[in-house]
């Protein structure tokens, strides 16, 4: 038997000499920066193990028995495909991330607050087949609102056709807060009544305020849950998702508009009863409302009281819409953005359009987005390619490292490859 | 002198080992729902260091696991200011996580600079019906294709991706390339088979998520096409080509030959070859093969025919990851159309309750704890 030692010290020696011809390698390389100690700040909260003594592929490897089977191999472009990268980032950053000009993959945004519903199966079996459809009149609620939602089930995938049910049990259910689960309990009829449209026409409806039920003070991501019996004793439970402001966090008070560095800046005066951070969303459309032209994100950290934010849609897109002004903006809106889950997001909207100046196409920039970050990536993307097509491979460094459940970083000595 | 000479090794390594202090390169891999790690097969790339995290693939969206470890990851490898550049491997609910955490670094003011693209295996950032839907027991087809519910699967329907999470879908600012399978899921049950894709409405899916998730649409529906679907911005549907020995592209626009077990090794092998020309792929499924009939009604909720399969493990039961059957229900070994709470926890089950007002409320069903719904339900 060999003494585990030895058998401990004879991988650390190749390592070591390994470490010796790299740590010559990274000394003549003037392209690399200084070595730091840690890898990440604290505030990262990721630190590296560095004491050799600590490295123990088997505690750190994420799996004490790892399959191998044959694997296949893959041909693929490498620099080829790496320039294809590069290429489709610039297709893509002709606009910045926070603003771009509409376009079929977009277009859902005119729509933002359309519940993402599908229709599902209700009896599947053969012959019997009816689906069902539980939807609801918007997705975020804000303060004061009510969301009302219906069920129906359909024969044969028929809106027309639809079927008796009962709703044997409806709750708002919570996923998250001190206690997930059922909170406010909910009763769907089909009596034309508060929330129902019509009498008898087999949808069945539900009004609920949110921010005036007690359970729902905190925030908290919540589904409408309804469990459904119909035809012949089949039994589904329904979900719907929505998100609710339980309290007022923020007021947009009044808009205004400008041109700025070429593009559209729509200033929020806006009225904070919460410090935190809060994103901002906005579509701008023709002056008629017909043609979408872009839409318009941001991110600010707001205290309390009356702040200015802007929201800016970026130049480009109205020369490429071909669309002069004014705009018709709408779709105001945002949330209070919590980071550390301590609250589920707080939606809240501005209930009106706005009508911005009568702009030219031709007063914004027509300029590609330029930023430091997109130079960076770019010249991040460009210094690769050049590698590969020389041949050039980095300064040598753990093939695999993992970070634990504390977050400390630990090298990994993966298993060769079997082929 | 040996001593000496072997304390001068240890100390230059010691400096090899902190290497990743110095501004590199990076590949960060981010598990999905069902695994506590990675999967075993990273990308071997000199001058590349494969960036594995140890997570509750299980937890919910909105926790430590997203917005500390997976946050702080790609701060670290991949954030302006770093000098470091980054690829970022997400699987399944890994990219919606991914897309979270990318969502509030840029909202905190870290435009990531150094994040050069992401490639998504079987993506469910879009959700998947499996999560919505119930069998006639109530129990999530999701949780019992999977063999377990877990806490994240709240945040895996269409709805609560598409509309609790809307905010998080249209911002990436890097690459988002993604892929995924055609190959069904049907695992056997005691005298049927259920098999996901009957529950994912025509269209493309690898047994657990549709096309128009893992293709970054950006409108949930039957696709069969990756490429031509209308997508969120920074998306990608990554048809290589990627080929075999065989010279056959292994992810064609109408969806690769896996499932979805099968897709993070593939994806892997599909950085591989972006990085150094060759990659490899285990070509791993999770499907079992079985003559049964698909089952109807209450069948559904049936017990595993092998009752010990979890989805860490390849149905022959050898360990990929790290499981996080200790933190959800399982459904494999047991009945789940009864009154029971084995996957049903956080909701209704038949003629009792598995959420945490039960006990308030009297109702629990009373295999409540069990079924391991005192963790799942945990804030």
């Amino acid at each position: 038997m060999r003494n585990p030692r030895s058998r401990r010290r004879a991988p650390l020696l190749v390592l070591g000499a390994v470490a010796l011809l790299g740590a010559a390698a990274l000394f003549l390389s003037s392209s690399q920066p200084p070595a730091t100690k840690n890898l990440a700040t604290a505030s990262t909260g990721i630190t590296m193990a560095l004491a050799l003594d600590e490295i123990d592929p088997l505690a750190a490897a994420p799996s004490g028995s790892v399959a191998r089977p044959p694997p296949i191999r893959l041909s693929g472009p490498s620099a080829e495909r790496l320039t294809q990268n590069l290429i489709a980032y610039q297709r893509a950053a002709i606009y910045p991330p926070w603003s771009r000009a509409f376009d079929p993959g977009t277009e859902y945004l005119l729509t933002w607050n359309k519940p993402a519903t599908v229709d599902l199966p209700m009896d599947e079996r053969p012959g019997q087949e009816t689906t069902y459809h539980f939807d609801a009149d918007r997705a975020h609620v804000a303060y004061g609102e009510a969301i009302t939602s219906w069920i129906e089930v359909w024969k044969n995938g028929d809106p027309n056709q639809r079927m008796p049910i009962v709703v044997e049990d409806a709750y708002v259910m919570a996923t998250t807060g001190p206690k997930p689960g059922r909170t406010v309990k909910l009763a769907y009829h089909d009596d034309g009544q508060d929330g129902d449209a019509v009498a008898g026409d087999l949808r069945y409806s539900n009004r609920l305020v949110p921010s005036k039920e007690p359970d729902l003070a905190q925030a908290l991501q919540v589904h409408l849950m309804a469990v459904v019996s119909c035809c012949d004793g089949i039994r589904r439970s329904f979900m719907r998702e929505f998100t609710y402001a339980p309290r007022k966090v923020l007021e947009i008070v009044g808009i205004s508009d400008s041109i700025r560095g070429g593009n559209l800046a729509l200033t929020l005066d806006v009225d904070v009863a919460e410090k935190g951070v809060y994103g901002f969303e906005a579509n701008v459309m023709s002056h008629d409302g017909s043609v979408a032209i872009g839409f318009a994100t941001a991110n600010q950290t707001l205290g309390t009281g009356r702040a200015k934010v802007d929201v800016i849609f970026f130049g480009r897109m109205f020369g490429e819409k071909g669309i002069d002004g004014p705009y018709l903006v709408r779709d105001i809106r945002g949330e209070r953005v919590f980071m550390d889950g301590e609250e589920h997001n707080i939606p809240f909207t501005y209930p009106s359009t706005y009508t911005t100046r009568a702009y030219r196409r031709a007063d914004f920039s027509s300029d590609e987005w330029n930023s430091p970050e997109k130079t960076d990536k770019i010249a991040r993307m460009k210094k690769l390619i050049a590698d590969a097509n020389a041949g050039r491979t980095g300064p040598p460094v753990p093939s695999h490292i993992h970070i634990d459940e504390n977050g400390v970083a630990r090298p990994v000595n993966d298993p060769p490859a079997a082929e | 002198m040996r001593k000496s000479v072997f304390a001068a090794a240890a100390i230059v390594a010691g400096m090899f080992v902190s290497a990743p202090a110095f501004a590199g390169n990076y590949v960060v891999f981010l598990q999905g729902r069902g695994w506590a790690s990675w999967n075993g097969e990273t990308v071997t790339a000199a001058g590349w260091t494969s960036v594995t995290l140890a997570f509750n693939g299980n937890a919910k969206l909105d926790g430590p696991e997203t917005n500390t470890t997976v946050k702080n990851a790609i701060s670290t490898y991949c954030g302006t200011g770093t000098g470091n550049s980054c690829v970022i491997h997400c699987y399944s609910a890994g990219c919606l996580r991914m897309l979270k955490a990318v969502k509030d670094l840029r909202a905190g003011g870290n435009t990531l600079s150094g994040l050069l693209f992401a490639e998504g295996s079987g993506s469910a950032a879009g959700g998947t019906k499996l999560a919505e839907l119930s069998t006639t027991g109530l129990t999530k087809y999701l949780a019992k294709i999977i063999g377990q519910q877990e806490k994240i699967d709240f945040d895996l329907t269409t709805g609560a991706a598409r509309n609790t999470w809307s905010s998080v879908q249209n911002g990436f600012g890097a690459n988002f390339w993604q892929f995924g399978g055609y190959k069904d899921i049907c695992k056997s049950l005691l005298f049927f088979k259920i098999c996901g894709n009957s529950y994912l409405g025509g269209g493309t899916a690898d047994g657990v998520v549709g096309m128009d998730s893992y293709s970054g649409a950006s409108t949930a529906g039957a696709i069969t096409n990756g490429c031509n679907a209308a997508k969120y911005s920074w998306r990608i549907y990554d048809s290589g080509p990627y080929n075999d020995s065989s010279g056959n592209n292994q992810t064609p626009c109408t969806g690769a030959a896996r499932d979805h077990f099968g897709e993070p090794g593939l994806g892997t092998a599909m950085l591989g070859a972006d990085i150094t020309g060759t990659g490899l792929d285990y070509k791993r499924s999770w499907g079992d093969t079985t003559g049964q009939t698909g089952c109807t009604g209450t069948a559904c909720d049936a017990t595993f025919t092998s009752t010990t399969q979890n989805f860490s493990l390849t149905p022959s039961g050898t360990s990929v990851a790290t499981s996080v059957a200790s933190t959800s229900s399982n459904t494999t070994a047991h009945t789940t159309s009864g009154a029971t709470c084995y996957g049903h926890c956080g909701g209704a089950s038949n003629g009792c309750y598995c959420d945490s007002a039960c006990a308030g409320y009297g109702d629990c069903c009373s295999d409540y704890a069990a079924a391991n719904c005192s963790t799942l339900n945990a804030p």
